[in-house]
């Protein structure tokens, strides 16, 4: 063996800064924006018992496997999957690369929520927010291969993106839990403002009637099943090595299960909430323009830029303060999202070549900041939608499932199991290997394949065999190259002590 | 309309009882286990 030095693994403060971080970590944009229109899309209140059993099946017993091989291995997820076994580290460093070029063209839509916080201070976007998001802000072009030039504003937004990333990332996780220790219920006590506005508006009930009266035989459907399954998986930021990178500062008597628990909850919790948020307001919009509520839901980017914009442009008054507040609160729940998914590879990085949290984070931020610009161009929204494609939607799913059959098979899953009972205040039973090593990887195969079947018959956007090489293929096959390259290159051995 | 269906209230109580209820009372079991972290 090399020379072996040794360290002392750095802490959260606290059990509370934990919990904060992993909430903020993953309560993101689309619990806002993707949850409430899952839910109304498939069938209502009904939605909410496929999204339970997920949670209960999927979610949490997932979640409690990252706590545990964060914790156990006192590593990021490459040091966790090798002390599993020495040829499995390329699938620690796989998740933490895709979570890095995620966070890539997540920063831009940051970089718009940045924006439209200033915007909303005089409602810049008038009485045309579609066209004004569309033609004056993004400047989209046709097509992807038409770039369009860079978009100033987006630019702006997204250095002071990068630059608060650094800033907080710099010092590692303490400094990551103090902001999260303000910042979440901070998010928090916005987004009951913001419920309490959109409730009392005419209207509003409407709307939430369309978001929760159940259509109880849409049960019958799978395609509803295995949405709940798939929201559940990407909103817990799971498969991404950020759960395993956080529990691996956490001390040595800490809890996993409750914490793992109380996680999930919060961020279902904030998901259910932000329903009303946002059904309340498109029904006060539907009544004020007289179209139906079909006719005003919209998703994703079209919720929070188009469609939201446009109803805070009719209220009745302190119009700019509800803009200011739902741009705020949109920002702080996606900069939370953003640490967590820019950190797991500095800490990687750290923990394989010891090289300083300082210097890894400044040179992944500006590979970040210079590697996002292609989607401040005004074809940035394509690269973006073919990017997440790839990474997101097909990335994840297959992570995960490589997750659930290399620690149920490749390693004794029942020594997990009994590792998270000793520190735990809940014991988790055998239940919990069955979920693991059997219910969730078909579960998750099912879901990787449905997603690419969707693909082969729908495609991706109509956009061009060229640009899906180059804004997803090419991103995924230099995922799985770096993690072998970063498995072969000899580390530096550092004993960790508590 | 100007009230929910008995429907989507009983979603309403189905979906707190269950997110809301729970945060209670697991973190309740986590301040009464008095543990650091």
């Amino acid at each position: 063996m090399s020379s072996i030095s040794e360290e002392i693994r750095e802490h959260w403060n606290s059990r509370f800064a934990f919990i904060m971080a992993a909430i903020g970590s993953a309560v993101g944009l689309g619990n806002i924006w993707r949850f409430p229109f899952r839910c109304y899309e498939n069938g209502g209140g009904a939605f909410l018992i496929p999204y339970f059993i997920a949670l209960f099946t999927l979610g949490i017993p997932l979640l409690i496997l990252e706590f545990t091989l964060g914790h156990w291995s006192r590593g990021s997820p490459p040091v966790a999957f090798s002390k599993i076994g020495k040829k499995w580290e390329w699938f620690g460093w796989w998740p933490i690369i895709v979570e890095f070029i995620t966070v890539i063209y997540y920063s831009v839509i940051l970089a718009w929520c940045f924006s439209y916080m200033m915007y909303s201070l005089d409602l810049r976007w008038g009485a045309n927010a579609d066209f004004f998001f569309i033609n004056n802000f993004l400047g989209l072009t046709s097509k992807p291969e038409i770039l369009g030039g860079i978009r100033i504003p987006v630019v702006i937004g997204l250095l002071a993106i990068w630059l608060i990333i650094y800033l907080v990332l710099r010092k590692g996780v303490k400094s990551i839990g103090k902001v999260c220790v303000i910042l979440i219920p901070l998010a928090t006590i916005l987004l009951v403002i913001m419920a309490i506005r959109g409730l009392t508006l005419p209207g509003a009930m409407e709307g939430v009637s369309y978001y929760l009266t159940p259509d109880f035989s849409k049960l019958g459907d799978a395609k509803i099943w295995l949405a709940a399954y798939s929201q559940v998986l990407w909103s817990l930021s799971l498969a991404g090595g950020i759960m395993i990178t956080y529990a691996s500062f956490l001390p040595k008597k800490a809890d996993i299960t409750n914490n793992a628990i109380i996680t999930s909850l919060a961020d279902a919790g904030v998901s259910f909430f932000a329903g009303f948020i946002v059904f309340s307001v498109l029904g006060y919009l539907a009544m004020s323009t007289g179209a139906s509520i079909d006719g005003v839901v919209a998703v994703g980017p079209e919720l929070a830029f188009i469609a939201y914009p446009t109803a805070i442009s009719l209220l009745p008054f302190a119009a700019t303060f509800f803009g200011l507040i739902f741009f705020v609160a949109l920002l702080t729940f996606g900069l939370t999202s953003a640490f967590s998914m820019a950190e797991p590879l500095p800490v990687g990085l750290n923990d394989k070549w010891r090289i300083s949290t300082g210097k890894s984070t400044a040179i992944i931020c500006l590979i970040g900041f210079l590697a996002g610009l292609i989607y401040t161009t005004g074809s940035g929204i394509h690269w973006l939608s073919i990017s997440d494609e790839f990474l997101a939607t097909f990335g994840f799913s297959l992570v995960a499932l490589f997750e659930c059959l290399i620690a149920g098979y490749a390693f004794h899953l029942h020594k997990l199991r009994k590792y998270a009972n000793d520190v735990s205040d809940i014991k988790i039973g055998r239940w919990w290997d069955v979920l693991i090593k059997f219910v969730n990887p078909i579960i998750l195969a099912i879901l990787f394949i449905m997603v690419i079947k969707d693909y082969i018959l729908e495609g991706c956007g109509g956009y061009s065999t060229y640009a899906i090489a180059v804004g997803g293929v090419s991103l995924a096959i230099v995922a799985f190259v770096l993690s072998f390259v970063f498995m072969k290159v000899k580390g530096k051995e550092v004993e960790v002590k508590e | 309309m100007n009230s929910l269906p008995l429907s989507a209230i009983a979603m309403l109580i189905f979906g707190a009882t269950v997110l809301y209820g729970g945060l209670v009372y697991f973190l309740y079991r986590a301040l009464k286990a008095s543990k650091k972290c």
